[in-house]
C-alpha cells in the first residue's frame, strides 16, 4: 500500500513537472516558429501556428543585412570578452591576496567592498555617467568594459575557493623562495579551474545580457550592443514582430549554446552560491 | 638595505588587490558619495550643477508620480517574490526524487530562460500576449474563453509582468533550492518513515527548516531583483505611454528623470531614497535571519 502510494506520488510529481516544463518551453517554441513567418502571418487573426514555409529566411537576411546585426554581435563579443577575462584574472589576484597574505588594513578594505555589493546601480548611474564623460570614455567600448571589470562577487567567490585549498600546497613553495605571483599563477590557480569556469560563465552571461549601463554609455548606432539594438527594433508606431522574434532567436542562441555545453559548471556555481552565503 | 620579506609581502598584496579595489572605489563608492551631493543640486548635465538644498527631496514627497512608482515597486516585490520563491521551492521538491525520470532535462529546461536577455524576454511576452494576434489569446479563442486586452489596463499589464519575472527567474532559484534539498541527509526522512509521518509532516519538520539557509538567500535575492527591475518596464512601456505611466517603477523613474528629462539632481534624490529602502530591507532581513534560519 505504501509502495503504491509512493509510485503515485512520483507520477503526479512527474506530471506537474512536465506541465511546468511545457509552459516554460512555449515562448521558445514561439520565437523559433515565428522567425520563419512573414509579417502578414505574424499579425494574422486568428493566430497562425506554423509558417507556410520553414525555409523562408527573409527575417534572418534582413536582420543580418539591412539591420546590421552582425556588427552588434561583434560589439557584444568585444564587450563580453573584454569584461570576462580581465575580471576573472584581477578578481582572482585580489582573492589570492585576501586569502593568503596578511597585510595592514586587510579587513577594513575587505569590509568596504561589501558596501559596493549593496549599492543598486540606479544610485550611482548619474555620477558614474559624469565620470565616464570626464574620463573621455563616453560612447566607447571601454566605457562599458572598464567599470564592469572590478567585481565584488567574483572576488568573494574566488577567495572562498582559494581558502578551501590546503595551505601546505603553497607554504613549501613560499619557503623555497617562490614569489607570490608564481604561487598564485602556477600552483593555486590551476586548482581552481572549475570555480573559474563557473564564475566565468556567470560573468559571461551577465555581461552579454547587460542593458542599463550600455544604454547610458553608448550613443552612436554603430556601437550598440545587442540588447540596445533589440530594444530599438521596437518602434514607436509600427513594430515588425516577426523581426523582433527572429532577433530573439539570433541573440539568445549563443547563450543557450554556452549554457547547454557548460551547464554542469554553471549550475554547480549557482548552487554553490546559495550554500556559501 | 634589504627589504624584509614581510614588507615585500605587503607590497605584493597591495599590488594584487589594487586593480579590483581601486576599480570598485572609483566606479562604485565614489559615485555613491557623489550622488548624495548631486541630489542637493539642480543639474541638467550640460551646465554646471547648482546647489538648491533640500528642494529635490521636498519635491519628491509631493510628486504623485513618485508615489505611484513606489507603489508599483512594492506591488512587484510583494506579489512576485512570494510566488517566485514558493513555486521554486515546489519545483525543487518535485525534482528532489531519487528515481525521477528526466531529472536533468527538467532542470535544464527550467533554467533555460535565465540566460535569455531580459529585454528579449519582455518583448517575447509582449508579442505572445498581444490582444489581437498573440498566441495566448489565440489559444483562448480556440477554447472559447474570453480574450482580454492584456495591455489595456494596469492590473492586467502588471499580471503579465509578474508572469515574465516568474518565467525568467524560477529556474535559477529552483537550482539553488534543489542544491539545498540534496544536502539534507536521507536519514532524517528514513527516521520519519519509521514513525509513519506523512509527506506533509516531513516537509514541515524536516525539509523546510533544513532548507531555510537557501530559502533565505533566494528571498533576499528575489526581493533585491524585484526592486531593481528595469528592463521589463522599459520594454513594456516603450510603445505604449498609457501602460508606461501605469507600471513605472522607481528604478525606471530614476533612469527616465536622469537621462530622458535630464533632471540629474532630482533623479539622484530619488536614487538615494530608493537605495535607503533597499538598504533597510537588507538590514531587516539580516536581523530576521538570526531568528528563523537554521544552520545545521
Amino acid at each position: 500500500m505504501r509502495k503504491l502510494n509512493k509510485t503515485w506520488g512520483i507520477s503526479i510529481g512527474f506530471f506537474v513537472l512536465a506541465v511546468f516544463a511545457l509552459i516554460t518551453l512555449v515562448p521558445f517554441f514561439w520565437i523559433v516558429v515565428s522567425s520563419f513567418k512573414t509579417y502578414r502571418e505574424t499579425v494574422q487573426i486568428p493566430v497562425v501556428f506554423f509558417p507556410a514555409s520553414f525555409t523562408n529566411l527573409d527575417n534572418y537576411k534582413e536582420l543580418f543585412g539591412r539591420l546590421n546585426f552582425l556588427s552588434y554581435y561583434k560589439n557584444n563579443i568585444i564587450n563580453t570578452i573584454g569584461i570576462t577575462f580581465p575580471q576573472l584574472f584581477l578578481s582572482s589576484l585580489a582573492a589570492y591576496a585576501f586569502a593568503r597574505i596578511d597585510f595592514p588594513f586587510k579587513n577594513v578594505i575587505f569590509v568596504s567592498l561589501l558596501l559596493a555589493l549593496m549599492i543598486p546601480i540606479q544610485m550611482i548611474l548619474m555620477p558614474r555617467y559624469k565620470l565616464i564623460l570626464d574620463l573621455g570614455l563616453f560612447d566607447s567600448y571601454l566605457g562599458i568594459i572598464i567599470p564592469s571589470i572590478p567585481s565584488v562577487t567574483t572576488t568573494f567567490y574566488m577567495r572562498q575557493q582559494i581558502m578551501s585549498l590546503p595551505r601546505s600546497l603553497d607554504e613549501s613553495a613560499y619557503l623555497d623562495g617562490a614569489g607570490h605571483f608564481r604561487i598564485f599563477w602556477s600552483i593555486l590557480l590551476p586548482l581552481c579551474h572549475s570555480a573559474l569556469l563557473a564564475t566565468g560563465i556567470m560573468c559571461l552571461v551577465f555581461s552579454w545580457n547587460d542593458f542599463l549601463w550600455p544604454l547610458v554609455v553608448i550613443n552612436s548606432t554603430e556601437k550598440y550592443t545587442l540588447s540596445i539594438a533589440v530594444a530599438n527594433l521596437q518602434g514607436q508606431h509600427l513594430t515588425r514582430d516577426n523581426l523582433l522574434l527572429t532577433a530573439a532567436v539570433v541573440v539568445s542562441l549563443p547563450m543557450v549554446a554556452v549554457f547547454i555545453i557548460s551547464q554542469r559548471y554553471f549550475i554547480e556555481g549557482i548552487a554553490l552560491s546559495g550554500i556559501k552565503e | 638595505m634589504q627589504l624584509q620579506r614581510k614588507h615585500k609581502d605587503w607590497i605584493w598584496a597591495y599590488l594584487f588587490i589594487a586593480p579590483t579595489v581601486l576599480g570598485l572605489y572609483i566606479f562604485f563608492l565614489y559615485p555613491m558619495v557623489s550622488s548624495v551631493f548631486i541630489s542637493f543640486t539642480k543639474w541638467n548635465h550640460l551646465s554646471a550643477p547648482q546647489y538648491i538644498g533640500l528642494s529635490n527631496y521636498k519635491r519628491l514627497f509631493q510628486d504623485p508620480t513618485i508615489w505611484l512608482e513606489f507603489k508599483n515597486t512594492m506591488y512587484f516585490v510583494l506579489v512576485s517574490v512570494p510566488l517566485t520563491v514558493g513555486i521554486s521551492l515546489f519545483l525543487a521538491n518535485a525534482l528532489n526524487k531519487k528515481h525521477l525520470l528526466g531529472k536533468g532535462v527538467f532542470r535544464t529546461i527550467f533554467f533555460l530562460p535565465y540566460v535569455i536577455l531580459p529585454v528579449i524576454t519582455a518583448q517575447i511576452f509582449m508579442i505572445v500576449f498581444n490582444s489581437r494576434y498573440g498566441l495566448v489569446n489565440g489559444l483562448l479563442r480556440i477554447m472559447n474563453l474570453p480574450q482580454p486586452a492584456w495591455f489595456s489596463n494596469a492590473l492586467l499589464t502588471r499580471f503579465v509582468i509578474v508572469l515574465v519575472t516568474l518565467w525568467a527567474s524560477i529556474g535559477y532559484f529552483t537550482v539553488i533550492l534543489l542544491a539545498g534539498l540534496q544536502n539534507i541527509s536521507p536519514q532524517y526522512y528514513e527516521a520519519c518513515d519509521i514513525d509513519g509521518g506523512s509527506w506533509w509532516v516531513k516537509f514541515l519538520h524536516i525539509t523546510f527548516p533544513l532548507v531555510t539557509p537557501q530559502l533565505f538567500f533566494c528571498l533576499v535575492l528575489a526581493i533585491i531583483n524585484s526592486f531593481k527591475m528595469f528592463d521589463y518596464i522599459f520594454v513594456f512601456g516603450k510603445s505604449n505611454v498609457i501602460v508606461r505611466e501605469n507600471i513605472r517603477t522607481m528604478a525606471f523613474g530614476i533612469y527616465e528623470r536622469g537621462f530622458t528629462y535630464l533632471e540629474m539632481g532630482y533623479a539622484s534624490a530619488e536614487a538615494i531614497i530608493f537605495s535607503l529602502i533597499v538598504l533597510s530591507v537588507t538590514i531587516l532581513q539580516n536581523v530576521g535571519q538570526k531568528h528563523w534560519v537554521h544552520y545545521s
